[in-house]
């Protein structure tokens, strides 16, 4: 069923937000938290079963982004930076879980686990749709995941999954393509 | 201004998402070619899924983002730095010493991406080697007996960490890093002698070691399982150890003022002090940069007050402390 979305704030109300945050406005970061928590909390809580832990994990990418916030150097936009952290706090996240680590293993082969909630009232074309998914690539699958299931932007995408943008529609465009393909061409 | 397919594409998307229709999207873009069919791919994915609650307690979540905010900006408040690059938490003055001590070679980067470790990690000596320096420099006894406590909560948050991530494994970090947890509040304490705020305050500590561990007991068992039990025994071990301490301190503060009223004064307490339960022997583990005096009553007239002026001596004799402050580089780990 759909979720109870907050309404986020436009652009320049968030882009304010997040400056005065910059200056120490707890208040003003609680509202900054609030627009981002949902995508992020699904982000992580796709990807780390353990409720407990996904809650401690998104706490931390809060703490950082604040910390971040503070010392005042962000190039980059925050919602981009805000998943990279997103990103590296799930990476040290399964790092902890494994016994021995291969760096360039886990991040540029990063096969996110699956903890997405059960489909529910999937009808025939949707549960096609879902076996036509898996012969997508992990990158394809996991661009059409954080775009059509979890909503997040192209800069979003990006960070969380330590792309450049245009490398992500390159990768979208070539999944819509497969896809498509590959339902007109399965058994109906 | 052309706006790309793509980008046309990702509109329809988020109105999909918002709960709007293929027909309402194709009717705001017309004559967009096979606009149709990716809509229909999309719309797939969202009927399966639609955009789901992360089933994750927003409010409690800020609960402990707000109190982790607060509590640095109180530690910041008294007289200590709070650098996002290292977490670490200096006295102001000896920002500059700790700058050049770490700036040697390619520690800063390092440190940044250490500060996360767990054990268990490649960086994670690095994270407990700058724990380790922290204490040194960190001149205040009260500032050194929190500064154990913090350690000692991030040996509890690993530890918890680790059991919950993989309670069948990893046994002899879980082991060596309750170990660590243990012997940290122990150190805590002894640093807490004299001191009825802080022996507060490791009761707390111990309070909520217990709570934590208990909670996580019931995830383990075999080796792990006995080294959680005997750290709840540690614990509590330490716990009765604070409060007796603090109920000697409030005797002999009872007494003080019964017989003295008019006199008491903090300093002429402290100097009357001289508490040493069979577990704490408080001179021995301070440790000062020049080798100043152990005794209890000279170092708790001396340092005993936040932002003293011993500060300067110790830079002056440190004489290196004149590189000045960097600029925060961002390592985004």
């Amino acid at each position: 069923m759909p979720a109870k979305q907050i309404a986020s704030p436009p652009k320049p109300e968030l882009d304010a937000l997040i400056a005065a945050a910059s200056r120490g406005d707890v208040d003003a970061y609680e509202k900054v938290y609030n627009a981002f928590f949902p995508k992020i909390s699904r982000f992580v809580a796709f990807r780390v079963g353990h409720r407990q832990t996904a809650e401690d994990l998104v706490a931390d990418i809060f703490i950082k982004a604040w910390q971040f916030l503070q010392a005042g150097d962000t190039p980059l936009s925050f919602n981009s930076w805000i998943f990279t952290i997103a990103r590296n706090k799930v990476i040290d996240h399964y790092r902890t879980k494994k016994t021995s680590v291969d760096l360039a293993e886990v991040e540029n082969i990063i096969e996110y686990e699956d903890h997405t909630p059960e489909a529910i009232d999937a009808d025939l074309a949707s549960r096609k749709f879902l076996g036509v998914m898996d012969r997508l690539s992990s990158d394809q699958r996991e661009v059409i995941r954080l775009k059509f299931i979890e909503d997040l932007d192209n800069e979003e995408i990006a960070a969380a999954l330590g792309k450049t943008t245009g490398t992500i529609r390159v990768i979208q465009h070539r999944a819509i393509i497969l896809l498509k393909k590959y339902l007109e061409d399965s058994p109906a | 201004m052309a706006i790309s397919k793509e980008d046309i594409l990702d509109d329809c998307i988020r109105r999909l998402n918002a709960g709007g229709s293929i027909a309402g999207c194709l009717a705001h873009y017309p004559h967009v070619a096979s606009l149709k069919d990716d809509l229909r791919i999309a719309s797939y994915a969202i009927r399966i899924y639609r955009i789901q609650d992360s089933g994750l307690d927003r409010s409690a979540v800020w609960g402990d983002i707000r109190r982790r905010i607060l509590d640095s900006k109180t530690r910041s408040n008294r007289g200590s730095v709070s650098s996002s690059i290292f977490n670490l938490r200096l006295p102001k003055a000896m920002f500059g010493i700790a700058t050049f001590v770490l700036a040697i070679g390619l520690v800063q980067t390092t440190a940044a991406a250490a500060s996360d470790s767990m054990p268990g990690e490649t960086l994670y000596p690095v994270k407990r080697t700058m724990e380790k320096i922290q204490l040194t420099l960190t001149i205040d006894d009260v500032q050194k007996a929190e500064l154990q406590m913090e350690h000692a909560r991030t040996r509890l948050t690993e530890a918890k960490k680790i059991i919950e991530a993989n309670p069948q494994q990893k046994t002899t970090v879980i082991k060596k890093t309750l170990e660590d947890l243990a012997d940290t509040t122990a150190k805590a304490v002894q640093q807490s002698a004299d001191n009825k705020d802080l022996l507060k305050k490791v009761v707390e500590l111990t309070d909520n070691q217990q709570a934590v561990l208990a909670g996580i007991e019931g995830m383990t068992t075999g080796d792990t399982k006995e080294a959680v039990i005997s750290s709840l025994d540690s614990a509590q071990v330490t716990k009765t150890a604070a409060e007796m301490n603090l109920a000697k301190l409030q005797d002999q503060e009872n007494r003080d003022q019964a017989s003295s009223p008019a006199t008491s004064t903090p300093e002429s307490i402290k100097g009357a002090q001289t508490i040493t339960p069979s577990s704490t022997t408080p001179s021995t583990t301070r440790t000062y940069i020049g080798d100043k005096p152990t005794s209890t009553d000279d170092t708790l007239n001396k340092f005993g007050e936040t932002g003293a002026t011993t500060t300067d001596p110790i830079i002056e004799q440190a004489s290196t402390s004149t590189a000045p402050t960097t600029t925060a580089i961002i390592n985004l780990r």
